[in-house]
């Protein structure tokens, strides 16, 4: 059910500056970066995974959560097959877990798993449609 | 060479009640449990997809995680990325100036590891692994 560690986040206060270190220092090339509902994003593909390395930019619900979380590492992603069973699956063992809903990026929904019930890590089980 | 994301480590303060969540609830299977002591820590591996969670709970305050716990409670801790020449990586590393915890590879849980300073990644801890089997 829970397949894979789609993606993890990583808060950036410069991110033309964040792509030079990872890419200088590991290699790893990220694509030219986006905007993405109050942030700015850029993926830097690893394996089956990427880093997403992200700067909160302007206005929108995904900035204003970035603004509240630690330097550094803040979200894991890890891809489900079917969000709402998955939802569901948590929910009756008692942890908390927010509604689905649609993502920054086309095709993708996700919910937030609490990190009450994580031990500190905000977990977003992401769905990604064909 | 840089081929995956191996695992990812979380901070913990007891290892049984976060593998109720990792293991029990998410259905993760554990691969590989160990005390390390040179760590000061007591760890788990579970398997997610092609890479793994990390649980470590510290064996002491005194510790490492004993006090990213202390200063940042429970949480992301450290991404560590798989390698196929870690000696390599690490020459290249070296002559780079980038600024090392680890200035030899030694043994970890995930094979020959090394860690680099979070100074050098923006803030992230990251390790680099050679797994040995």
């Amino acid at each position: 059910m829970f397949k894979r560690i789609d993606h993890v986040t990583i808060t950036a206060d410069d991110l033309p500056a964040a792509a030079q270190v990872w890419e200088a220092t590991l290699g790893l090339i990220g694509d030219a970066p986006h905007p993405a509902a109050g942030a700015r994003l850029a993926c830097l593909p690893v394996g089956d995974a990427y880093l997403e390395l992200a700067q909160p930019e302007g206005e929108g619900p995904y900035g204003d959560w970035l603004r509240q979380q630690a330097e550094g590492m803040c979200l894991v992603g890890i891809e489900v097959d079917d969000l709402g069973a998955a939802v569901a699956h948590l929910r009756a063992r008692g942890a908390q877990v927010s509604e689905p809903q649609e993502g920054a990026v086309p095709g993708v929904s996700f919910a937030l798993v609490d990190t009450a019930s994580t031990h500190g890590v905000p977990i977003a089980l992401i769905q990604r449609s064909e | 060479m840089i081929q995956k994301i191996h695992h990812i480590g979380i901070a913990v303060k007891s290892l049984d009640e976060a593998l109720r969540f990792y293991s029990e609830t998410l259905g993760l299977t554990v691969h590989k449990q160990a005390t390390v002591e040179q760590q000061g820590v007591k760890a788990a591996l579970l398997t997610i997809g092609e890479s793994e969670i990390e649980l470590l709970e510290p064996l002491g305050p005194e510790t490492p995680v004993g006090r990213f716990l202390e200063r940042r409670g429970e949480g992301l801790h450290h991404l560590c990325f798989q390698t196929d020449g870690i000696d390599q990586e690490l020459a290249g590393l070296k002559a780079k100036g980038v600024e090392l915890i680890d200035q030899q590879p030694r043994i970890g849980l995930a094979g020959r590891i090394c860690f680099l300073h979070p100074r050098a990644m923006k803030g992230v801890l990251v390790e680099l692994a050679e797994p040995l089997d």
